[in-house]
């Protein structure tokens, strides 16, 4: 049987308990709201992309542990990217979530407490929504 | 006090060799099935099968006979009286979809309008939403008093001429209180608007009489009755059902067909085309013979009490939010007790005590429960709900309890690191 210790991971709680990027006020470019329709997790992204650089990253919304850590290592973990590599980046942590062992190990040591995630098939989603509306952000361009 | 339940044993799920630590708390969304549900449905298969309605060799007949005498069953079971008729469905979804697709659209005009309730599941509150959007006519919703139940005055005062149908829950999914269905049958029928009533929750509380109820329409489905899923009813008082269009078109459900047109049959089976789904109305049946052979006096006693300990085991955890203020001890009817509760655990989302909950082996429903409109009307987004059922005992009550203590010390000790 999966164990809450298991899920809840230190580290993962970490993030949840001192989010980065939680409500933080930015100049944004782009920004895209996300929800996860089965269990209700709101999350809206806000990023400022500048000089082809994600320059800032927050986010806001009411969801829940494993969603919010996973969007507070997203927010530290993309800042300062190129857009032009952020699909080949954030491949590893979603591959990581998924399950699919696809990239190297290095590029997803960062996110270690996420891999556990994919054992809890009805908490991938929680842990997938930042990103999946993050990718929506960056296609998004505020007016 | 027993700590556990006389009919657990009936339930294979918890035997040794499946999920012996169990603790089941989700019944408002299925209950789990009898040993006598599954092999009345598994003899019937194996040894009964075919298809009902249609063939002419004796198998078929006594499968068709086996449908009939379901129908009857399912009418003494609800009560309803002789000028009636009975529909099997795949659900309750699929009933409140017949009625509003075949006796609501067909009236819908621009000045025509739709009353439901605050409280509504999204299974009968979407097709009523579909219908007034595509004819530009108004979905009015009828508020709730402070203590969860439908606001009959208000409720009064949106009714008039142009209204087509109220559609309510006999017992919401999310609060768990019996609406006063009967009352709100009076005001409608007092303004000739007909009633349909969402009896999804309310059947597993057992002495539903819809001749009493007075509604024109009762829908549910087997699965929250320790049936199977895939099969429903929907009760048509009078002769509702003759005025209304079939509602999926195909075979079994017709009088005469040319390449040109087709005569439908006027029975209840213009509305269950194709092949019925007789092994699910046979173990409809076998629960609803199961429960009787309980005793509905028992079962509503077993529930109650479990339902009061649950009540006040919550209410002694200062963290626990829920949706609703529960009634104080003296305002408390027994028979309006809920057999579920929504909440919140305070500094925790839903959906993290449910997979810390789960992780003690104990199933709960964490989300919006299909009613987000509600949980929005509340200014949250998801609750945790606990529900009870048959194989309940007060030891799951105080596993739940102690799973909750657990779930927030967890989360409340690590936020003071």
């Amino acid at each position: 049987m999966n164990t809450a210790a298991g899920l809840y991971q230190q580290a993962l709680l970490e993030h949840h308990k001192n989010p980065i990027g939680f409500h933080k006020q930015i100049s944004i470019t782009h920004s895209a709201s996300g929800d996860n329709a089965v269990c209700g997790d709101e999350i809206t992204v806000e990023v400022n992309i500048t000089a082809g650089k994600i320059q800032e990253l927050a986010f806001l919304g009411d969801s829940c542990a494993i969603c919010r850590a996973s969007a507070s290592m997203m927010c530290q973990h993309l800042l300062h990217q190129r857009l032009s590599q952020i699909a080949t980046i954030i491949k590893a942590p979603m591959d990581l979530i998924n399950g699919e062992c696809t990239t190297a190990v290095n590029s997803t040591e960062c996110y270690s407490s996420l891999a556990v995630i994919n054992t809890y098939p009805v908490r991938k989603q929680c842990a997938l929504l930042p990103w999946q509306t993050f990718i929506n952000a960056i296609n998004n361009k505020n007016e | 006090m027993a700590t556990t339940s006389a009919w657990k044993h009936d339930f294979p799920i918890f035997s040794a060799n499946a999920h012996p630590k169990l603790c089941y708390l989700d019944s408002a969304a299925t209950c789990l099935t009898p040993k006598h549900v599954a092999d009345a449905m598994y003899h019937y298969q194996c040894y009964s099968h075919a298809n009902s309605h249609k063939g002419l060799y004796q198998l078929s007949a006594n499968a068709t006979e086996l449908v009939e005498k379901g129908r009857n069953k399912v009418a003494e079971f609800l009560n309803a009286p002789m000028q009636s008729e009975l529909v099997f469905t795949s659900g309750t979804t699929e009933s409140i979809n017949i009625v509003a697709n075949c006796f609501v659209a067909p009236k819908m005009t621009r000045d025509a309008n739709i009353v439901i309730s605050s409280a509504e599941h999204h299974a009968n509150l979407l097709p009523w939403q579909e219908i007034c959007r595509l004819h530009d006519a108004e979905l009015r919703i009828a508020p709730l008093t402070p203590s969860g139940i439908i606001d009959i005055k208000a409720l009064n005062l949106l009714l008039d001429n142009n209204t087509l149908i109220v559609a309510i829950s006999h017992v919401s999914n999310v609060l768990g209180f019996i609406n006063p269905v009967a009352e709100v049958c009076q005001l409608a029928q007092k303004k000739g608007v007909a009633v349909l009533v969402d009896g999804a929750q309310a059947v597993a509380h057992g002495n539903v009489n819809v001749a009493e109820i007075g509604c024109d329409f009762y829908t549910f489905s087997a699965h929250k009755l320790y049936g199977p899923t895939g099969c429903g009813v929907l009760y048509a008082k009078g002769d509702h059902l003759s005025h209304m269009p079939p509602y999926i078109l195909g075979g079994g459900i017709i009088n005469k067909v040319t390449y040109q047109e087709t005569e439908y049959i006027n029975s209840p089976l213009k509305f269950e085309p194709g092949s019925h789904n007789v092994v699910g109305i046979i173990g409809l049946v076998e629960a609803i013979d199961y429960l009787n052979d309980i005793s509905w006096f028992d079962i509503t006693r077993h529930i109650s009490d479990l339902s009061m300990y649950l009540g006040d085991k919550l209410a002694s955890l200062d963290f626990v939010k829920p949706l609703i203020k529960p009634l104080s001890k003296h305002s408390r009817n027994v028979q309006s007790l809920p057999s579920l509760v929504s909440f919140q655990l305070e500094g925790i989302h839903a959906h993290d005590v449910a997979s810390l909950l789960d992780s003690e082996n104990i199933a709960v429903r964490a989300g919006h429960h299909c009613a987000q409109p509600l949980h929005k009307m509340f200014g949250v987004h998801a609750s945790i709900r606990s529900s009870l059922g048959l194989y309940n005992s007060y030891q799951d009550i105080d596993r739940l309890v102690v799973a909750l203590n657990n779930a927030y010390q967890l989360f409340a000790i690590r936020e003071l690191e």
